[in-house]
């Protein structure tokens, strides 16, 4: 199962290659990396099928996390990527948005990744 | 049936400017239109004009007044007396609710006649209304009397409490323009002692709110106040909401609170402007003239000339000659003009008698003058010096205000920009604590892993996991100490400034406050987004400045920075919607850059947003010029910078800006 996450801090690479490794090492989970909305956007233009999971930042600068979730979601519908926002801020607006463009799923940082790896088993 | 027509007219005359609903209209209209080309020329047509009319009230006020006419014409050539009435009274309110007070008087004073050869007493009523309100408006205050009191006359042949209750408002907020506080207060609790209904009642609310706040009863005069905007949304009526906000915000000004005034006034200017109330927009300007009196007297003046034009639509040379020859022209009661007349020779009397008196007072005083000349020297000389005395006190004293009020607004221009730090402060803070939360949980796992290898004796992949361990402990640091720089950051700026200067990063406390000026526009406008790019030197190393107040400067021109890109970007959207033809791109981009200049440093920050007009530029670092809106901006900003670069640093603050394409601001540090 292929997992892009998108966000601009750098070091998430490495916490989710670290948090995962067991599943990483197993191969039961595959995680690519975006650093921003506009390279998640091409990424997945290239990789259309592949990704069946999408982790994104809501702040991140140029293109937002819920920008890059509209658009997502207008342009794979056939079948639709699970889409879940990380943010810092779990106020109701971002929650609320996130929900109207489609989002699956709404997370708030820090994260829990046991929680996380329940979503995924899901 | 007649008491609901009643009840209707009741609403819109209650001084009221009721906008009706427009939803749903265009097909009624549509359907009207049809059954007047069908109906045969009576009185049905009249009616049918009237309701057309009706319908246009909001969406077309040109198409409303067209219709009232040709129903005003037919109805004449019908001898249709009600339809006369209808038509004349619901155009004269429409001119009377936007100030075109000669329109209304022009269509109402005919009916006096009529209705005294056609005796009907709602007519009556509402003919009188209409006049005592116009004349009260007008400020010609016996006229709106007797008026009034004649409405309340054929009110109370009507007996149907609504109007009683309305007739002795009416008469109380006469009494109440002419100062005769004791009277309008006897008047508006008659009316209240009849009952007012919800929704209908604002304006009498709102007339018993402004009798206690003239009588000095500020807490009755605030719960009325409060009562009235409730029910005047609630009734929808614009024209007294727009009203009960200036009082609210007059009141409010009286007590010294001048936020809450502020915040009224820009209420009741939104309304006005928005349904073109001169006379509601004209005490508007005038109540923010009186606020900005003791605050900025730029600003003062700017509204007083904004008050004086709006006064200019509604009592010009030319309406007030329109007044007096409508009243003229119609021939209606030729006792009023005889009266009128008699009033005349007695002013012509009046004036004479002052004359002689004022004849008889100069030669008393040249006598006096010549008399005591000298000793009128010493005394003049006496009382110019007691004058000039009295006058310094007072310049001292308003000194000390003003240096008391200038502190206090430099700590709240501190505090609203602590304000939008704050959301983007929350966020950046989240990010490294979820590293240093989730690193360390990552690596109480590796350890586990790696006693577990050691106990099967494999040493090299125990080393190997603790190499992961050592990476991730640095990143723990490494984001720990990132929180804790923001968090620093945070108290350094809200402190007040230490006045010292240190050895500081100028690139790294830019960048930092990029970020944060960033985030926290984002946090209150999820919409907003720009390009950040950075230029920095990084030869510059660390000078010596003072940070907190250096980093108020930079995040001071950011914050303005983003501030133009956004708006830039809202006025091409406005456009866009406007023109057909397309736009070229745009790329809302904000540019922080340093630069070594051997024996200063510059700091830049540049913008691709509308630019500065070339007149205002020049003012821009004047306390309290603001372009933003009334209450986003305390227009301290650049000032407070300006200060502090130059009278803190020893440096300069510059401008460039060409209109449409930018504005760039340096800050030039010497070292």
């Amino acid at each position: 199962m292929k997992i892009l996450v998108v966000d601009d801090e750098r070091d998430i690479q490495t916490l989710f290659e670290q948090r995962f490794r067991k599943e990483i090492r197993d191969k039961s989970l595959e995680f690519v990396f975006a650093f921003s909305g506009e390279e998640a956007l091409t990424y997945l233009q290239k990789n259309e099928h592949e990704v069946v999971i999408i982790l994104s930042d809501i702040n991140m600068p140029g293109m937002s996390g819920l920008e890059l979730l509209r658009h997502i979601k207008q342009i794979y519908q056939n079948p639709p990527p699970v889409v879940m926002m990380i943010t810092a801020y779990g106020d109701a607006e971002n929650f609320d948005t996130a929900k109207k463009y489609g989002a699956d799923d709404f997370l708030t940082k820090p994260v829990d990744f046991n929680l996380l790896k329940e979503k995924f088993k899901q | 049936m007649k008491t609901i027509r009643l009840k209707f007219l009741l609403v819109i005359i209650l001084c009221a400017f009721t906008m009706k609903n427009s939803d749903g209209q265009t097909s009624r209209i549509d359907s009207i239109r049809h059954l007047i080309e069908t109906s045969l020329p009576d009185s049905n047509r009249v009616n049918l004009l009237l309701e057309l009319g009706d319908n246009y009230y909001s969406i077309d006020p040109e198409l409303f007044l067209k219709s009232k006419q040709d129903a005003l014409l037919f109805s004449q050539k019908l001898n249709y007396v009600n339809g006369e009435f209808r038509s004349r009274f619901d155009m004269a309110t429409y001119w009377w609710g936007i100030g075109e007070y000669p329109n209304a008087l022009k269509l109402m004073l005919p009916m006096i006649k009529l209705n005294e050869i056609n005796k009907n007493n709602w007519r009556s009523t509402f003919t009188y209304f209409s006049l005592a309100s116009t004349y009260r408006d007008i400020g010609i205050y016996p006229e709106a009397l007797k008026y009034a009191y004649l409405a309340q006359k054929y009110n109370k042949l009507l007996e149907t409490s609504d109007m009683t209750n309305m007739a002795n408002a009416v008469i109380a907020s006469v009494y109440y323009e002419m100062n005769n506080l004791d009277s309008a207060l006897l008047y508006i609790q008659k009316s209240r002692s009849y009952g007012w209904t919800k929704g209908s009642s604002g304006w009498q609310i709102y007339t018993a709110g402004r009798i206690y706040a003239k009588t000095n009863q500020v807490d009755s005069a605030f719960v009325f106040y409060y009562m009235a905007v409730d029910d005047l949304i609630r009734g929808n009526n614009k024209k007294d909401l727009a009203n009960t906000y200036n009082s609210l915000g007059s009141l409010f000004q009286k007590i010294g609170n001048l936020d809450s005034a502020l915040v009224y006034i820009q209420k009741g200017i939104e309304i006005a402007k928005k349904d073109s109330l001169s006379k509601e927009l004209y005490n508007s300007y005038l109540i923010l003239s009186v606020i900005y009196e003791k605050r900025n007297v730029d600003s003062a003046f700017y509204y007083l000339k904004s008050a004086l034009a709006a006064k200019e639509k509604l009592y010009g040379q030319e309406k007030v000659e329109q007044f007096v020859s409508y009243k003229f022209n119609e021939e209606l009661q030729e006792q009023e003009i005889k009266a009128t007349e008699q009033q005349f020779k007695n002013r012509i009397r009046i004036y004479g008698l002052l004359v002689l008196a004022g004849v008889f007072l100069m030669l008393v005083t040249i006598m006096i003058i010549r008399n005591n000349q000298k000793g009128k020297l010493t005394r003049m000389l006496q009382k110019q010096k007691e004058e000039i005395q009295n006058q310094n006190k007072q310049l001292n004293q308003t000194l000390t205000e003003l240096k008391s009020t200038q502190s206090q607004l430099i700590q709240s221009e501190k505090m609203a920009s602590l304000g939008e730090l704050t959301a983007g402060i929350a966020h950046e803070i989240q990010n490294p604590l979820n590293f240093v939360n989730n690193f360390s949980e990552v690596n109480t796992e590796l350890i586990d892993e790696m006693q577990q290898e050691m106990d099967k004796g494999n040493l090299i992949e125990a080393k190997a996991i603790s190499n992961d361990i050592k990476e991730n402990e640095q990143k723990i640091n490494h984001h720990g100490k990132r929180a804790d720089a923001i968090v620093k950051g945070m108290l350094q700026h809200s402190r007040s400034s230490s006045g010292v200067k240190e050895l500081t990063d100028i690139n790294k406390l830019a960048d930092e406050y990029l970020r944060l000026a960033y985030h926290g526009l984002r946090a209150k406008d999820k919409s907003f987004n720009a390009t950040m790019k950075t230029d920095f030197d990084e030869s510059i190393g660390k000078i010596d400045v003072i940070p907190q107040d250096i980093g108020r400067v930079i995040l001071n021109l950011i914050t303005n920075a983003f501030y133009a890109v956004q708006t830039h970007v809202e006025t091409r959207h406005a456009l866009s919607l406007q023109q057909t033809t397309q736009q070229p791109d745009y790329d809302p981009t904000v540019i922080v850059s340093t630069k070594n200049m051997g024996n200063n440093v510059i700091i830049s920050v540049r913008d691709n947003g509308p630019g500065i007009p070339a007149p205002i530029r020049d003012k821009i670092f004047q306390p309290f010029f603001t372009t933003k809106p009334s209450g986003q901006g305390t227009g301290l900003g650049l000032s407070m910078s300006y200060e502090i670069v130059t009278k803190g640093h020893g440096g300069e603050l510059k401008v460039v800006s060409r209109e449409g394409e930018g504005a760039e601001f340096t800050i030039i540090l010497p070292l």
